[in-house]
């Protein structure tokens, strides 16, 4: 067992239907299926990543990250 | 749907075939490094010059003509001449091996039929003394300045080209101006550089989204307008931060707000979808972006701005998200960020239009990312709304230069039902006001309204 981490989960096109109930097998706790982008978000342990990445039908799995507005207009106004 | 073709396609409608999306092909290229077991398959440095696409490029002799040299070859080509629009429509090029692009003296040639050749990068050796080709070399993503970030720049201007011969001095395609003039005296600057006032259109039928820290949805200068709103940070959609009000004011606020308020909105009759994806306090994650990128994307918003970004590589999911969305006809404009260095994710991603920042003199913001730029509009010291009480503010970033090109293009989009996707960022690339700075800066130039 390691850390959860939440990550970002990019589909093939035409990956297999079942695609989210094999990540799930997989140990990835679904957040969100984004059909109209593709995209799986969910949380995992850190050291089941690689298995997600093998399973048919996935393109990358990527560690979710911060996103802020940045500097100089990050403060409220 | 990221558009990665499956492994066992085979065929030429795999990577490295012309109609390959640039997603697909910098996936087989993240593959192929993975394979030889350089990077993570996180990020792609913007520096890498390694990362070839898989197509190779045929540069002909200065005023040669093909002549049919590549269909000697055996090859199937396309000339960029036979598009309606000259537009990149590189998914409707069907099998074909090659497409000419006469206008500058350049082929593309897919992958399979290079490879079946052997047009490796040292065929040019090979080539007859009084062959019409001049070198053929492998085509490389565009990420960056550099030799290989001006390949994909100029083949977009090679085709914007085409398009404007085809057009006849690229006049816009207007349809009629059913709204009258609406000339309006006293605007902010930065509308004024991009000559907003001017403009007849106002972005009426057009979605825009904006996905920020949310907007006051009880601001009085935005009461009666058609908007949407949802969160996916866990609070409510009131903008208590003021940034994604300020973004949605630029983008979207009135053509005459009361009393001495200068004009500060440019789709002024637009339909606001406002997606929180950043908290109160500014902050979010790439997963709640997306699924706020997935949600304007469903609701076929035809324009997506997003002030927001990491400096990090350019990102699968991001990447994946853009080309979907220019295959639903949405284009999502991002703000290329505030380090005075490499442009951040979202923006770095090549399905994902970049803007810069200007200063009110029209000379690149000093803060302003570059490296993968666009387009650029003014950034600094800009005047839009905020949250009562105080209802207006200055903001300055790239941030705010990011809702002035998505503006803009909604006013575009709203001359022609056929300027959606990449034919609107070819427009807004097309009609931009060059300037005398690096493309790494400012793009194509500043952001100009129909």
């Amino acid at each position: 067992m390691t850390e959860p981490v939440k990550v970002i989960v990019t589909l093939e096109a035409g990956a297999p239907g079942d695609v989210g109930q094999r990540l799930a097998d997989k140990g990835l706790k679904i957040e969100a299926m984004l059909d109209a982008i593709g995209i799986i978000t969910g949380a995992c342990d850190a050291g089941d990543i690689a298995r997600l990445q093998k399973v048919d039908g996935v393109a990358a799995v990527e560690h979710d990250i911060a996103v802020d507005i940045g500097p100089p207009d990050a403060e409220p106004s | 749907m990221a558009r990665k073709p499956t492994r066992d396609d085979g065929g030429d409608s795999g990577l490295g075939a012309l109609g390959a999306d640039v997603d697909a092909m910098l996936l087989a290229a993240l593959e192929r490094a993975e394979a030889e077991g350089g990077g993570t398959g996180e990020e792609i440095s913007a520096t890498d010059e390694t990362l070839t696409t898989g197509r190779m490029i045929v540069t002909y002799k200065e005023g040669a003509a093909d002549d049919g040299a590549l269909a000697n070859m055996g090859m199937r080509t396309a000339d960029a001449r036979d598009f309606e629009d000259g537009a990149v429509a590189m998914d409707a090029l069907g099998d074909a091996d090659a497409l000419l692009l006469p206008e500058i003296g350049v082929a593309v040639i897919s992958g399979n039929a290079a490879s079946e050749r052997s047009l490796g990068s040292a065929g040019a050796k090979s080539l007859a003394s009084d062959s019409p080709i001049s070198v053929i070399e492998p085509e490389y993503f565009a990420f960056s300045e550099g030799d290989a970030g001006e390949y994909l720049r100029g083949f977009l201007r090679a085709a914007q080209t085409i398009e404007a011969d085809l057009r006849g001095l690229g006049a816009p395609v207007d349809e009629e101006d059913e709204e009258g003039g609406a000339l309006v005296l006293g605007a902010t600057p930065g509308l004024i550089a991009s000559r907003v006032p001017q403009s007849s259109r106002s972005g009426l039928g057009i979605r825009v989204a904006v996905l920020d820290t949310g907007m006051d949805l009880g601001h009085p200068e935005f009461a009666g307008r058609a908007m949407v709103s949802r969160s996916f940070v866990g609070q409510p959609v009131q903008d208590l931060h003021s940034h994604g009000t300020h973004c949605i004011g630029t983008a979207c606020g009135p053509l005459a707000p009361p009393g001495n308020t200068p004009r500060y909105g440019i789709a002024h009759r637009s339909t606001i979808f406002v997606g929180k994806v950043l908290s109160n306090s500014g902050t979010g994650s790439t997963g709640g972006i997306l699924a706020g990128m997935n949600w304007a994307i469903a609701n076929n918003c035809a324009v997506i701005s997003m002030s927001l970004g990491a400096q990090t590589g350019v990102q699968f999911g991001y990447v994946a998200a853009g080309a979907a969305a220019l295959a639903r006809g949405c284009l999502i404009i991002a703000a290329a960020g505030n380090a005075a260095s490499s442009t951040g994710a979202p923006a770095n991603s090549p399905s994902i239009m970049s803007v810069a920042s200007l200063d009110r003199n029209l000379a690149p913001s000093s803060f302003s990312n570059r490296g993968k730029i666009d387009i650029s509009a003014i950034g600094r010291d800009v005047w839009s709304s905020v949250p009562r009480p105080q209802r207006h503010g200055f903001k300055t970033g790239t941030s705010m230069a990011c809702p002035h090109v998505a503006g803009v293009a909604a006013l575009w989009a709203q001359t022609n039902g056929s300027l959606r996707g990449m034919a609107l960022w070819q427009r807004l690339l097309a009609s931009a006001r060059p300037l005398p700075y690096p493309a790494s800066r400012v793009g194509r130039g500043l952001v100009q309204a129909p």
